[in-house]
C-alpha cells in the first residue's frame, strides 16, 4: 500500500507547505528583497546614507507600517465575529511575513549607524520579538507532539485512563493478597481442637487392611488443656509483623506485583505532569511574545519622539 | 473560565463528547491552526477511530493546542482534547 | 423513484399486489436518531440487511446547526451528520418512501404506493414535527407565517430576509431565542412574545430568564412576556401584522412560531397491534415499545422520566444520539450494551452569547435540598445538593462550563464537597479533579494511609487544583491533606472503610507517600503494619455484596450514599491515634437517610456490573444499579448539627441559601 507520508505517524518536526503560507512568504521576500536591493544600490552610490536621510525614513515608516500591520492584523481577525474557516490561520501566516519583513526594514534603515539609544534599543526589542515568535513557532510544534506523547502514556491501549487501570489492578493485587489464609482461624481455639482432630482424616484413605489398630487422637483423652503450641497461637502472629527496620515494612512489600504497579503509576504521573509543564510553557511563552510587543511599541514609540526631534526642524527649516 | 491545564481525555470521554456534538463549526471557526476547509462530520467521524485521511492528519499535526476552540463551543465540548486523542491515535498509528 | 428503488433495493413489481421485500433491521425515518441506530447496528451486526425508509428527501444533517445556517455561517456541505457516503459505505439502504401501515404480526410494513417491506427488527425515529399555531387562530395560512423545522425551512427563511423588516418570534423555548437571535444578526426588527412571565420556564429559574431576557433586550429585541397572539392580519395574501391579547398591532412581514414540537406518532395508529402512546410512543428503557420487535428511538419515542415516572419525549440532540445507540444493541441482541443508563438529562447551548447549561434537576426544592446560587461574573448559577452531592446545575454566563465532567459528577454521585466553590464560581477543571482521583485511591488502598480528615479549623479555601510534584515541600502536602474530607460519614461508622479511597481528596503522588513516614496532620496516623492492610481491606471489602465489580465500585456503593455531611465534630473524636489492629472495633452503626430522593447509585459501565435488581431507583433507568440504605444514628444527627457551629468561617455555607 502506497505510504502516504501525510496520513500516518506524527513526526517531531514537520513542515505543511500551505497556499497561504507561499504567498506571505514570497511576498515578505519581495518586499525585504526589493527594500535590500535599494538598500545596496543606494549605500554604494549615494554620499551619505544615514538613517535620518529620505530614503532611511521612507525605510522607518515602511517598517513601522509593516510592523503594526503585523501586531494588529492578527488580533483584529480573531475577534472578527464573520469568519471562514482557515481565515485565522491565513491571518497567522501574514503576521510572521509583516513582522519578518518589517525587522528587516528597520535594520536597512539604520544604515548602520547605532549610536541612538532609544533607536537601538528599539531595534534589539524587535529582534528579541522575532526571535521570540520563531522559538514559539518551534515551540508549537515540538511541544504538541511531545504532549500527545505523554498523553500516550497516560492511556491505556483501548484509550482508557491508565490510573484507573492500574488502580483496579493493584486493588486486585490487595484484594488477593490479603485473603485470610484458608484454614486459619485465629481466634478460637475450639477450632484448633477441631483441626487437630481432623488431622487424621487423610489416615482413612489408606487400604484398611494395612492400617494397625490405632488410638484415638483426641486431646480430651489426656487433657483439656491447651497445648503449648495453642496458647502461642496470637504470637505467632506476631512473628509476621517485621519490625521497623525489615525491609518489609516498605509499602506494598508483602504484596507482590504492587510494586510494578507504583512504578506504573508514577510513571503515569509523571507523564500527566510532563503534560502540564509543556502546557504552560506554550501559554506562557505565547505571554511572554505578547509582552515583548508591548516592550517593542513602547521603544519604538520612544525612538519616533526622539526621530521626530529631529526631523521636525529640519524639515521647518525648508 | 477555566482553563485547563491536563489536555488529554481518555477514550470513553472523548467518545461522548464526539457524540454530544452537534456540527455547529464554532470551533472550526475559532481555530488558527487549520489551513484547509474540513467538514466537522469528517473531523469527528475520524477522530474517534478509522483511518485518518490527509487533511484531518495535517490538521492533527498543526494543531497547537491553543485551546481557543473550547469557548466557542455551545454544548461545552473540547476540541481540543478530541484534538489530542486524534494525535495520539496518529502517533501510534506512525508506529506500525 | 421506482428505478431508483429497484437500483437499491431489487424488488419484483406486480401492480396492485404489494410486493414484499425485507430486511433484518428496518428503520422508519433518517433524522439523527435513525441514522446513528443504522450505523451502530451496522458495527453490532456486520451481516444483516439493514435499510432506512424515510420521506426526508436529503440525508441526515446536524439539525442543531441549522440556527448557524440561518444566518449564513454555515453552508449546506457542512450541514451534514455523517460524512456524504457514509450510507453506502455501511452497507445501509436508503429508501424513500412514506410508511402508511405497520402489519405487526406478519411483521411488514405498508407504503402508501402499497410496497410492501418485511422486517425482523423495526424501530421507529419518526421524529417530531413543529406545533405551529392552535387550529383556530385567524390568519395562520397567510403567506409569511412559518414554522422552524426542518432544512426546507430554513432554506425558504433565507431567501425571505431580504424582504424582511420587522418579524414576530412566538415561543418561550430555547428555540425561540435562537431564532430571535439569528434574525438580529441580520439587523431585522424582532418582536418577541412570550405567554409565560419567564422565559424556559421549566429549565431557568426567574433570575436565570431574566438574565437571559436582559441580554437579548440589550441585543435590540422587544420582548413582551405574558403575551399571546390572538390573530395575524394579512394583505393580499401575505402577513401584514399580529394582534396580541393586549390588543396591540405589531405590523410585521414574518411570523416565526416556535412553540414546540409533536413526535409524529401517526405510525402508532396505523399499527395492527396495539402501540401504546402517550405523548409520545411508550418505550422502556432498552428502547422497546409494546409491540415485540418494534422499537422506538428520537423524539418519537417517550421514555420513563426518573423523577416523575411518566412517560416522556426528550427532543434533544444528544438524547436521541444516545438513545439510537442503545436502540440499535436492543435490536442486535446485544442486551449488556443495551443496559446502560442514561444518567441525568442535560441540555447545553448558546442562549444568545451566553452559554446555558442545565444537568439534572437544579430547580428542586425540598427539606433535605441545599441551594447554593451565585451571580459574579456577569453569569449565574444554580446548584441543588443534597447531602454534599450534587443533584441539579444550572449555569448562565460568557463560559460553557464542562458540560459532560458535571453530569458525569452527578451521575456518579461524587461528592463534591472539595469543589463546590469551583463548581459555584464556574471555574471547575473537571479534567484535572477526574484524573487526580484515581491516583489517590491506589495510593490510599495501597498503603493503608487513610486520608486525614478535618481537624475541625478548615483552612478557609478549597485544595489548590495543582497535582503535586514528586518532590512536592511537606507544607504544601500537609495543607492539601488538611482539606476536608468529602464523602461522608464513613468516618464514624467505618473507620475502616476509610481505608477505602476518598474520591475528591487532591493527590498527593506516591513518592512522597513512601518518604513520609510521619505527617504532623495527619491525625491518622496509621502505623506501617502489613496488619492494616490485611485488616483494613479485609473489613471493608469483605462488606460489600458479592459481586464481579472491582472493590472500589463496591467502597464507592458505600461511600457517597446517604452520607452525613462530614460531622467534623465527630471527626474531632478521632485525633487520635487509632491502630485497627490492636484497638478494638466498634460495631458498625447503620444509618437511615431521610431525604426524600434516594441516593445516586454509581454509575458504572454495563460492562462491568452485574445487573442487581435494586430497590425504588429514581436516578437510573435501568434500575440496575444498587441502593444502600442505611441507618442513620441520632447521634450523628446531633453531630451534623453541630458541625454546621463547629465551622463558621467555612466558606462553602456562606454563600446564598434557599430552600
Amino acid at each position: 500500500m502506497f505510504y502516504d507520508e501525510g496520513e500516518k505517524g506524527y513526526p517531531f518536526i514537520f513542515f505543511q507547505k500551505t497556499p497561504s503560507w507561499l504567498t506571505s512568504f514570497f511576498v515578505g521576500l519581495l518586499i525585504a528583497g526589493g527594500c535590500g536591493i535599494f538598500y545596496v544600490w543606494y549605500s554604494t552610490t549615494s554620499p551619505d546614507p544615514a538613517a535620518d536621510s529620505t530614503v532611511g525614513l521612507v525605510y522607518a515608516v515602511l517598517g513601522t507600517i509593516l510592523m503594526v500591520l503585523a501586531a494588529i492584523m492578527f488580533s483584529l481577525r480573531r475577534r472578527a465575529r464573520r469568519r471562514a474557516v482557515g481565515q485565522l490561520h491565513t491571518a497567522l501566516d501574514w503576521h510572521i511575513c509583516f513582522g519578518v519583513a518589517a525587522l528587516a526594514i528597520l535594520f536597512m534603515h539604520s544604515f548602520g549607524n547605532f549610536n541612538p539609544r532609544s533607536g537601538t534599543y528599539a531595534l534589539y526589542a524587535m529582534i528579541a520579538l522575532v526571535i521570540s515568535g520563531v522559538i514559539g513557532k518551534l515551540l508549537d510544534m515540538l511541544l504538541p507532539r511531545m504532549i500527545a506523547a505523554e498523553a500516550n502514556k497516560a492511556l491505556t491501549a483501548q484509550g482508557e485512563d491508565r490510573l484507573q487501570n492500574i488502580t483496579k489492578q493493584l486493588e486486585s493485587i490487595v484484594t488477593h493478597n490479603t485473603q485470610p489464609p484458608r484454614g486459619f482461624a485465629f481466634n478460637s481455639s475450639a477450632n484448633a481442637a477441631a483441626r487437630t482432630q481432623g488431622m487424621p482424616a487423610p489416615k482413612a484413605d489408606r487400604p484398611r487392611s494395612l492400617v494397625p489398630l490405632q488410638d484415638s487422637w483426641d486431646l480430651a483423652y489426656i487433657s483439656l488443656e491447651e497445648t503449648p503450641q495453642e496458647v502461642n497461637l496470637d504470637a505467632h502472629q506476631y512473628r509476621f509483623v517485621p519490625d521497623r527496620k525489615s525491609a518489609l515494612t516498605a509499602p506494598g512489600a508483602l504484596i507482590p506485583g504492587a510494586k510494578e504497579q507504583l512504578s506504573a503509576m508514577s510513571e503515569v504521573q509523571q507523564a500527566l505532569q510532563r503534560e502540564q509543564c509543556y502546557r504552560y510553557i506554550i501559554r506562557y511563552w505565547r505571554i511572554f511574545h505578547v509582552a515583548l510587543a508591548f516592550l517593542t511599541v513602547a521603544l519604538t514609540v520612544w525612538h519616533i519622539e526622539y526621530a521626530l526631534e529631529l526631523v521636525i526642524p529640519t524639515l521647518f527649516h525648508h | 473560565m477555566p482553563n485547563p491545564v491536563l489536555l488529554h481525555k481518555t477514550g470513553p470521554q472523548v467518545m461522548q463528547e464526539l457524540q454530544a456534538c452537534i456540527g455547529c463549526n464554532e470551533c472550526l471557526l475559532a481555530c488558527p491552526a487549520l489551513a484547509e476547509p474540513i467538514t466537522i462530520d469528517r473531523l469527528n467521524h475520524e477522530t474517534l477511530s478509522g483511518p485518518i485521511s490527509g487533511p484531518v492528519a495535517r490538521f492533527a499535526r498543526a494543531c497547537y493546542q491553543c485551546g481557543a476552540c473550547v469557548p466557542p463551543c455551545p454544548v461545552g465540548l473540547h476540541r481540543d482534547a478530541m484534538m489530542m486523542w486524534l494525535k495520539v491515535r496518529l502517533l501510534r498509528s506512525g508506529g506500525e | 423513484m421506482m428505478e431508483n428503488e429497484r437500483a437499491v433495493v431489487p424488488i419484483g413489481h406486480q401492480m396492485g399486489m404489494p410486493q414484499l421485500d425485507r430486511a433484518d433491521i428496518l428503520i422508519i425515518g433518517n433524522g439523527i436518531a435513525g441514522l446513528t441506530a443504522a450505523i451502530e447496528a451496522r458495527r453490532l451486526a456486520p451481516d444483516k440487511r439493514i435499510v432506512i425508509i424515510t420521506e426526508q428527501i436529503h440525508p441526515t444533517i446536524n439539525t442543531p446547526a441549522l440556527k448557524q445556517f440561518a444566518i449564513g455561517k454555515l453552508e449546506r456541505e457542512q450541514l451534514l451528520a455523517y460524512p456524504a457516503g457514509t450510507e453506502r459505505a455501511e452497507r445501509i439502504h436508503v429508501v424513500n418512501a412514506h410508511v402508511a401501515e405497520i402489519h405487526a404480526n406478519s411483521k411488514y410494513i405498508k407504503t402508501s404506493n402499497n410496497y410492501g417491506f418485511g422486517y425482523d427488527k423495526l424501530l421507529i425515529a419518526t421524529g417530531s414535527a413543529p406545533q405551529g399555531l392552535p387550529e383556530g387562530t385567524p390568519g395562520r395560512n397567510f403567506d409569511g407565517v412559518c414554522t422552524l423545522h426542518r432544512l426546507q425551512d430554513y432554506l425558504d427563511l433565507r431567501r425571505r430576509l431580504t424582504e424582511v423588516s420587522d418579524a414576530v418570534v412566538i415561543g418561550g423555548g430555547v428555540h425561540a431565542i435562537e431564532t430571535v437571535m439569528g434574525l438580529l444578526y441580520w439587523g431585522i426588527r424582532v418582536h418577541w412574545l412570550i405567554r409565560g412571565a419567564t422565559f424556559m420556564s421549566r429549565v431557568l429559574d426567574e433570575t436565570a430568564s431574566e438574565i437571559v431576557l436582559e441580554h437579548v433586550r440589550n441585543n435590540g429585541c422587544k420582548v413582551y412576556t405574558n403575551t399571546e397572539v390572538v390573530g395575524v392580519v394579512g394583505r393580499i395574501g401575505a402577513v401584514a401584522g399580529v394582534i396580541t391579547n393586549h390588543k396591540e398591532m405589531i405590523p410585521c412581514q414574518l411570523v416565526l412560531t416556535c412553540t414546540g414540537t409533536n413526535p409524529v406518532m401517526t405510525l402508532a395508529d396505523h399499527c395492527t397491534l396495539p402501540l401504546k402512546k402517550e405523548r409520545g410512543i411508550i418505550v422502556d428503557d432498552q428502547l422497546r415499545t409494546s409491540v415485540p420487535d418494534i422499537f422506538a428511538a428520537g423524539d418519537v419515542a417517550a421514555l420513563k422520566n426518573p423523577l416523575t415516572g411518566k412517560y416522556e419525549p426528550r427532543a434533544l440532540w444528544y438524547a436521541a444520539v444516545a438513545q439510537a445507540r442503545v436502540a440499535a444493541a436492543s435490536m442486535t441482541g446485544h442486551d449488556d450494551l443495551a443496559n446502560q443508563s442514561f444518567g441525568v438529562q442535560w441540555h447545553a447551548t448558546h442562549l444568545g452569547e451566553l452559554s446555558m447549561l442545565t444537568v439534572g434537576s437544579p430547580l428542586e426544592t425540598g427539606p433535605n435540598i441545599m441551594t447554593l446560587t451565585d451571580t459574579s461574573q456577569g453569569g449565574y448559577r444554580r446548584m441543588a445538593i443534597i447531602d454534599d452531592r450534587l443533584i441539579g446545575y444550572l449555569a448562565l454566563g460568557s463560559a460553557q462550563p464542562d458540560s459532560l465532567a458535571i453530569k458525569q459528577i452527578i451521575d456518579e454521585g461524587h461528592p463534591i464537597r472539595d469543589i463546590t466553590k469551583e463548581l459555584l464560581k464556574g471555574s471547575f477543571d473537571a479534567r484535572r479533579y477526574l484524573s487526580q482521583r484515581h491516583t489517590y485511591m491506589a495510593q490510599a488502598m495501597l498503603t493503608g494511609k487513610l486520608p486525614s480528615l478535618p481537624t475541625g479549623k478548615p483552612t478557609g479555601k478549597l485544595p489548590a487544583p495543582a497535582l503535586p510534584a514528586p518532590m512536592t515541600t511537606s507544607a504544601r502536602t500537609s495543607q492539601v491533606r488538611s482539606q476536608p474530607l468529602p464523602a461522608v460519614s464513613m468516618p464514624t461508622e467505618n473507620r475502616f472503610g476509610v481505608s477505602a479511597p476518598m474520591p475528591a481528596q487532591p493527590a498527593a503522588s506516591m513518592p512522597i507517600q513512601a518518604q513520609r513516614d510521619t505527617d504532623a496532620l495527619n491525625p491518622w496516623r496509621v502505623e506501617r503494619r502489613t496488619d492494616t492492610l490485611m485488616a483494613n481491606p479485609a473489613i471493608s471489602l469483605s462488606q460489600g455484596p458479592t459481586r464481579q465489580t472491582d472493590a472500589i465500585d463496591r467502597m464507592q456503593t458505600q461511600i457517597p450514599l446517604a452520607p452525613v455531611p462530614v460531622p467534623a465534630s465527630s471527626l474531632l473524636e478521632e485525633d487520635e491515634e487509632i491502630s485497627p489492629f490492636t484497638g478494638s472495633l466498634p460495631a458498625l452503626p447503620r444509618q437511615v437517610v431521610e431525604s426524600t430522593l434516594e441516593p445516586v447509585p454509581v454509575y458504572r459501565d454495563a460492562a462491568q456490573s452485574a445487573p442487581t435488581a435494586s430497590g425504588r431507583n429514581l436516578w437510573s433507568y435501568s434500575g440496575k444499579q444498587a441502593v444502600v440504605r442505611r441507618e442513620r444514628q441520632t447521634r450523628q444527627e446531633e453531630n451534623s448539627a453541630e458541625k454546621v457551629e463547629r465551622h463558621p468561617s467555612h466558606n462553602l455555607w456562606s454563600y446564598v441559601r434557599k430552600g
